[in-house]
């Protein structure tokens, strides 16, 4: 049965049956649905051809439907895609002990996840039951640790809360990269600090130097367990295998996701230190395991993909080609200031930071025409927000020109526009959700 | 010496093979290993695209909702496609509170699965979780009778839960009480507070029907799936409420608001969808009902009694669980080790009527020679 739709039933489909807003979003943006994908490439339902530099914010490092992990995941797919609760697969042991020798520490449990957000209340639950006398937890304004219930109850993007009435007093916010705000709020009754050791979204923010060693030995003066999330810039995203290792930190529980996928399957997983599971067990902290996550699926397109990281040097091509990435970005940055505020990040984990929401939904425009899908804010509120470039870690420096290149004509188209009509658009972005589906159906189409 | 045989090392349907080379029937649930058309399907969507790039819309995304609501009762249109069925319920419960952001107690039927995620262990936890629930900030109510009901501040109510079958105190699997449930729904629909059923594991045929909660009068405001929906091949679980209800927490306000980045990926979806064909194709609600007949007319000396595919096991006297569970597995047999004094006995939906007939004959000649040796 073939799953091809017309593009205009299938949105009113999407309308009906899964997101209104969605809908609205493609109708309004004449945003296309990808049907096929290859390498840095996504072709849509037109067949037009884009250079992906969103990749799910950071899922695609090696690519799309890169060969090498193909073939492993078609191979496992053909052998055996699933385990049931209380049985193992080989790859799963096989995985935790790469795992444990590709991150820098020493490393008890490891606990496969289906989700990022998953892994994250998993950590949750056993650093709330380690130290049942404390009961704080300590966040950085603007971070992102998934949007289950539980996990939201630790977002840094507090605007989210009131929507759903969310209000967890033994959470502190602090300012990210404060160091100082962290010394007030980090002490007595604080169980555990949730960091991102670059901050990502729409926020993106690299810390200061030391800022992450000076948290480490804060929380080790306080006995307060460090946590650290490197969902996106974990296998090599930002031009290391993981964050924490730019201040030779190590975290008492390190979260990881995207990159791991492989881009094949949901996945994510949590290291629980060997000084930690040795004191307090996975097994006796939650003796109930149960979990999606770590099926041989996942597990076979998770190897691979690290293998393909290391046998290709894709952590030294992320940082090369990321200082290639930014030196144009900065470029473009200078002759563009009324436009762009600052380039933010670290190997190909960068992007444009942009005065004001209107400049990041025109820029998302112009280069999805120019062929270029850029990774704009979805989740946050960021008055100043920063249009992400995360394509995947093997791109080339030609293509990385050519991106430059598209970004610098979206500049000049955007730049041409009168005032009055970045004005107007700034109104439609802001009250998109309630503009009539009357006024955004494509006439050809409908 | 290495364990092996906690080890699958492949599998067809309810039959897998262990690290040490045997043959082991299992018999904790699930859609089945390996089943053809499913991996076939997934296969064929690996070559095209694994995840999708955008975060938001694939076609096999939407054919999939598009299908649950063929399937489901009206007024359940709009589904969530989540990246498991705990994830789902995580979500349906999320839905609920933007609907009554104020509510602050969930309400549910003790005894139930309410899955793996923080909320969800917190409700089918013996005991309160009380780290965490305080942590969390909200209260639950635990309903085992009608007169519970009575004890519920029904205006702080922002969820009402149930799963469609519950475990009792001893262990026993159960049915739900069909006028307990419909005074929840009464009383839940009194204080505008949406009921979720939770349909996990019990989907896609279980219990006898294509949905579990279609085994009552009443019809949820959320179904969350999940477990075989995923056709045992990848992880996926959905939550559906009605249009109105979608429009009145996301219909305003970005996508993302409920989504996350792998949740809804187009191979997930094409297992999804597949699943739902196998078990339409093949009729698996009556194969399911079959199949618990088979095993609880065998068993039936041992006070085996079948609710849909699953069968509840009584253990007599002193006989250990976990020893019994492990005789049974020397035989051949797989079941997942109980809560309580029964042994739950799930057949996959796909499982093969002559293997789970070899399951039953081997469970009553294990049990014979146990009881005997006990005597």
């Amino acid at each position: 049965m073939s799953l091809l739709r017309p593009h205009e039933q299938l949105l009113d489909d999407c309308q009906r049956h899964w997101s209104a807003s969605a809908a609205k979003l493609y109708r309004l943006g004449k945003t296309s649905v990808e049907q096929q994908t290859d390498g840095i490439h996504v072709t849509d339902h037109t067949g037009k051809r884009f250079i992906d530099c969103a990749c799910s914010y950071g899922v695609f490092i090696v690519g799309h439907r890169n060969p090498t992990v193909r073939e492993r995941v078609q191979t496992q797919l053909n052998q055996l895609a699933w385990v049931p609760e209380g049985r193992r697969h080989p790859l799963q042991d096989k995985l935790s002990e790469r795992l444990c020798q590709l991150v820098p520490g020493e490393w008890g449990d490891v606990q496969f996840m289906v989700s990022g957000a998953e892994a994250v209340e998993q950590s949750l639950r056993y650093v709330l039951r380690v130290q049942p006398q404390r009961r704080r937890i300590v966040v950085m304004s603007g971070s992102y640790h998934g949007k289950t219930l539980a996990a939201m109850s630790i977002l840094g993007q507090q605007q989210h809360h009131s929507s759903y009435g969310i209000a967890c007093p033994e959470v502190t916010c602090v300012p990210y990269g404060d160091f100082a705000a962290l010394q007030k709020a980090v002490g007595e009754g604080v169980c555990a600090v949730y960091v991102e050791p670059i901050l990502g979204g729409a926020h993106l923010q690299v810390p200061p130097v030391g800022y992450m060693a000076n948290l480490r030995a804060l929380c080790d003066a306080t006995g307060t367990l460090l946590v650290a999330d490197e969902i996106q810039t974990g296998f090599g995203r930002c031009g290391k295998w993981f964050a924490v290792q730019y201040d030779d930190v190590v975290p008492d529980i390190m979260i990881l996701s995207k990159g791991l996928t492989g881009g094949y399957t949901s996945f994510a997983c949590a290291l629980y230190s060997r000084r930690l599971a040795t004191q307090y067990p996975l097994s006796e902290i939650e003796p109930d395991t149960r979990t999606n996550g770590g099926h041989p699926l996942a597990c076979a397109s998770a190897l691979a993909a690290i293998d393909y990281i290391e046998q290709h040097n894709l952590v030294e091509l992320s940082r090369v080609n990321g200082g290639l990435l930014r030196h144009g970005l900065q470029r473009l940055a200078l002759r563009y200031p009324h436009i762009v505020e600052d380039v933010p990040g670290v190997g190909l984990m960068t992007g444009l930071r942009l005065r004001g929401s209107v400049y990041e939904a025109l820029m998302s425009m112009e280069l999805g025409k120019r062929g270029v899908h850029a990774g704009h804010s979805m989740n946050e509120k960021a008055e100043r927000p920063v249009l992400r470039f995360y394509p995947p870690l093997n791109i080339t420096p030609e293509a990385l020109q050519h991106v430059l290149a598209m970004i610098e004509e979206s500049l000049q188209a955007i730049d041409r526009r009168p005032a009055l009509a970045v004005k107007a658009f700034s109104l439609v972005v802001r009250n998109m959700y309630l503009l009539p589906n009357k006024w955004l159906r494509s006439k050809e189409l409908s | 010496m290495k364990n092996n045989n906690k080890y699958i090392v492949s599998g067809q349907y309810e039959t897998y093979l262990d690290g040490d080379g045997r043959q082991i029937i299992d018999l904790s649930g699930g859609f089945g290993f390996q089943v053809p058309p499913v991996i076939e399907a997934v296969s064929r969507q690996a070559d095209i695209m694994g995840l999708s790039n955008r975060v938001l819309m694939s076609e096999p995304l939407i054919a999939l909702c598009r299908r649950l609501a063929e399937l489901l009762p009206a007024p359940l249109v709009s589904s969530y496609v989540c990246s498991s069925g705990d994830e789902a319920f995580e979500g349906a419960l999320k839905l609920c509170k933007g609907l009554k952001p104020k509510g602050n107690t969930i309400v549910f039927i003790q005894g139930g699965d309410y899955g793996a995620l923080t909320y969800g262990r917190c409700l089918s936890a013996a005991q309160d979780d009380l780290a965490v629930q305080n942590f969390l900030g909200f209260k639950r109510v635990a309903i085992r009778h009608l007169a519970d009901l009575d004890t519920v501040d029904w205006s702080d109510c922002f969820a009402v839960c149930h799963s469609n079958t519950r475990v009792d105190a001893n262990g026993r699997l159960q049915l739900l009480d069909a006028a307990l449930l419909e005074q929840l729904h009464a009383r839940a629909a009194q204080a505008c507070a949406p009921v979720i059923a939770v349909d996990t594991h019990s989907c896609l045929g279980s219990l006898g029907s294509l949905f579990g909660f279609q085994r009552y009068r009443p019809v949820p405001d959320i179904v969350v799936l999940g477990g075989p929906l995923g056709g045992s091949a990848i992880p996926i679980g959905t939550y559906t409420c009605s249009e109105r209800m979608a429009w009145q927490v996301y219909g305003r306000s970005s996508p993302a608001k409920h989504g996350s980045t792998t949740a809804g990926n187009p191979m997930a979806c094409v297992a999804a969808l597949a699943a739902l064909d196998y078990v339409q194709a093949h009729d698996s609600s009556r194969h399911c009902l079959e199949n618990g007949q088979r095993l609880a007319q065998t068993l039936a000396p041992f006070g085996a009694v079948a609710v849909g595919g699953w069968v509840s096991l009584p253990l007599a006297g002193d006989l250990q669980p976990s020893l019994l569970c492990e005789a049974l597995y020397q035989q051949g047999v797989y079941i997942s080790p109980p809560r309580g004094r029964e042994l739950i006995l799930r057949c996959p939906i796909t499982a093969r009527p002559e293997q789970i007939q070899r399951a039953a004959h081997l469970i009553k000649e294990t049990l014979s020679h146990v009881l005997t040796q006990a005597a």
